[in-house]
């Protein structure tokens, strides 16, 4: 069966060719998106990874930062550092709103440092200082190459103009990039003094994280402590809970595009092997053996297809996102893993679709001269 | 005589119902025995292939019955025909219909794949018959390359891979030349005889008339035995050629008499000027009568 199964597959090496590259290009397409989503989710939680804290604390009630809102008074971080196994803590205000250079805009979080930051300021320069004065912000360096801004250029934030004194990396991502001002400015944007958003709380040595934000919860009054691990779930499930049903959309038509590609295919092969299956017939293979044959030929396309995708992903994604700095892209095993699976139901649907055609075959027509 | 290996009896097979039922096989009854060559001929629509799909178990009848080996295919179920098949029956086609992607090893040894464990076996089987069909410097070339012959002899091959009882053959010399046809006739005739197997042959090759055992003439329905030296033998009357009267196809009937043609051309020809083939044809006959009565 195999033999027959993949020689006779084999036969048209130009149509089968032409098969793989289109199923293999929607699933690129679906590589694609899922590279998208797992970049930007690793993107958004950028700087609550970086921000160098072991437990977050927070207004009561909140338990993440991506689009959430949280105002705790400055006096409450001296009682969090009052508390025993906390080593530091440093306040941060934060505001999200739309950032604008020349033509541009953005949506960004807005940082407010108590500078010198120790803990929550940029993590890796392009170029030019990590510490913003007053009237001065650190932008990302993506926003340099879109919007061809150099250190020195003014960048509006709400309705103040700022300096750019810093580029930072890492700190782009399409949902939101990071800008980082003094904690003075952003009070003076926001209309609020002795204010803080979050406390970032570096514990002693040998602290459990999950230990102290209990600690901090019982002495401190209204509000919430989390462990870093957990600030971050929390903050990527919030920001991709946004994102996750278009590209579960996305995927969904990048599967149905491969599942009716492979099913042309097959069925294409199933009608021009049709004297052939009646002969097949003829001797004595059963329907069963014909649709195990058909299945195993929609398979071999889809492993194919999955594998070209996957080569193509793995040589064009750093190129496109060389090219496409705003683009996040990152190809998990996971990812390829999960677009094998739909790989997998593509080619199982697709073999479905030629099965009537293939019981249809009458034997009698390998009489035919 | 032989145990009888394939029998149909009171095979009826008709299509569509009503005003517009055609039968295209009535009430026929057929045995063969192990070591039978069997020539099934007659007109062309007799319903000679209607009635060896019946018999090979790839269209159920109306009515009647067909037993192969013991087994009377015709009460199984769809699902189990393919297996009686494999194993009881093997098909030798007019067109070859060898697997093209498949080399002539591969196709020979393919019905074997549809039998559970019976590539085990088929592997020396396979070997054999490809040196006494002569096709083993052959076993690894494409259909493709193969001459006609060649093919059919991979198709015979392929057709005793599972060392069926019975052996079903449409017009197998009907694409080939005739020194290839004469060679798969001898091939056919030592399978029946050397092997036992029941050899049944559907065609219109007048001269596999003289290695057949038995000669089934075929004609609306209407279902004779024929002896296999026995022709009847006239002559077209517009080109004068000598044909068979019981195998020609080309026929047509004129005031109340069957006239038969070698071709269609000469067929239209006496349509255009029947009186003046007739005399022509009435001269000649009269000829030959003086010169046999001389």
């Amino acid at each position: 069966m195999w033999r027959w199964t993949f020689k006779s597959l084999l036969a048209e090496p130009l149509a089968i060719l032409v098969s793989i590259a289109a199923a293999g290009s929607a699933f690129l397409l679906v590589m694609f998106f899922e590279a998208v989503y797992e970049g930007e989710s690793e993107q958004i939680v950028a700087y609550v990874k970086h921000a160098e804290a072991d437990v977050w604390v927070m207004q009561r009630g909140v338990a993440n930062m991506h689009m959430a809102t949280s105002y705790l008074n400055d006096w409450k971080l001296a009682q969090v550092r009052a508390v025993p196994g906390v080593a530091d803590v440093e306040g941060i205000l934060y505001l999200n709103t739309v950032i604008e250079s020349g033509a541009q805009q953005w949506f960004a979080y807005i940082v407010g440092l108590d500078v010198p930051s120790t803990q929550a300021g940029p993590w890796a320069m392009a170029a030019g200082r990590d510490q913003p004065g007053p009237g001065e912000a650190v932008v990302p360096a993506v926003f340099a190459d879109m919007a061809e801004l150099k250190l020195g250029d003014p960048v509006r934030i709400t309705d103040r103009d700022f300096t750019i004194v810093g580029f930072s990396e890492g700190t782009f991502s399409m949902a939101n990039s990071v800008i980082f001002v003094t904690k003075s400015d952003l009070e003076d944007i926001m209309t609020s003094l002795d204010i803080v958003s979050y406390g970032l709380v570096k514990a002693e040595p040998g602290t459990d994280p999950v230990e102290l934000a209990a600690r901090i919860e019982g002495a401190v009054e209204k509000v919430d402590a989390l462990p870093a691990d957990q600030f971050v779930i929390n903050d990527q499930r919030m920001a991709m809970q946004m994102g996750v049903e278009t590209i579960a959309l996305m995927t969904l038509i990048g599967g149905a595009l491969a599942v009716l590609l492979v099913a042309f295919t097959i069925y294409s092969q199933v009608s021009r092997q049709r004297r052939e299956l009646a002969v097949a017939k003829a001797l004595g293979a059963t329907n069963r053996f014909l649709y195990i044959s058909a299945g195993l030929q929609a398979t071999a396309i889809t492993i194919a297809s999955v594998v070209v995708a996957t080569l193509l992903a793995v040589a064009v994604m750093p190129l496109a996102t060389a090219l496409i700095p705003p683009v996040t892209l990152k190809l998990t095993v996971a990812a390829v893993a999960r677009i094998a699976l739909v790989g997998f139901i593509v080619a199982l649907v697709a073999s479905l679709i030629p099965a009537r055609q293939i019981a249809r075959v009458d034997p009698l027509s390998a009489f035919q001269a | 005589m032989n145990e009888s290996v394939l029998v149909g009896e009171h095979l009826v097979k008709s299509f569509g119902s009503g005003h517009t039922e055609v039968r295209a096989v009535d009430d026929v009854s057929i045995e063969i025995a192990r070591g039978e060559l069997v020539l099934i001929m007659g007109p062309s629509g007799s319903g000679k292939t209607t009635l060896i799909s019946m018999l090979g178990g790839l269209l159920q009848p109306t009515s009647g019955r067909v037993v192969i080996d013991g087994d009377e295919i015709t009460a199984l179920g769809e699902s189990r025909l393919p297996r009686v098949r494999a194993h009881k029956i093997g098909f030798v086609f007019q067109a070859f219909n060898l697997l093209e992607a498949l080399t002539v090893e591969e196709n020979i040894l393919f019905p074997a794949r549809l039998v559970k464990g019976g590539l085990g076996a088929a592997k020396a089987r396979g070997d054999a018959l490809l040196k006494r069909l002569g096709l083993d410097d052959r076993r690894d070339a494409l259909p493709k390359t193969l001459s006609g012959g060649e093919k059919q002899r991979v198709a015979i091959a392929r057709a005793l891979i599972n060392a069926p009882p019975v052996i079903l053959a449409d017009e197998p010399t009907g694409n080939l030349d005739s020194a290839n046809g004469q060679e798969v006739m001898m091939i056919l005739h030592d399978i029946a005889r050397d092997e036992g197997r029941a050899v049944i042959l559907v065609t219109h090759d007048p001269r596999v008339e003289d290695i057949a055992d038995r000669i089934l003439w075929l004609e609306d329905g209407e279902f004779r035995d024929r002896k296999a030296e026995q022709h009847a033998w006239v002559h077209d009357p517009v080109c004068g050629m000598r044909v068979d009267e019981w195998t020609a196809e080309v026929t047509t009937t004129f005031q109340d008499r069957r006239y038969v043609f070698c071709s269609q051309r000469c067929l239209d020809r006496f349509d255009a000027e029947p009186d003046r083939y007739l005399t022509r044809a009435n001269a000649r006959a009269t000829e030959a009568h003086s010169e046999l009565r001389s």
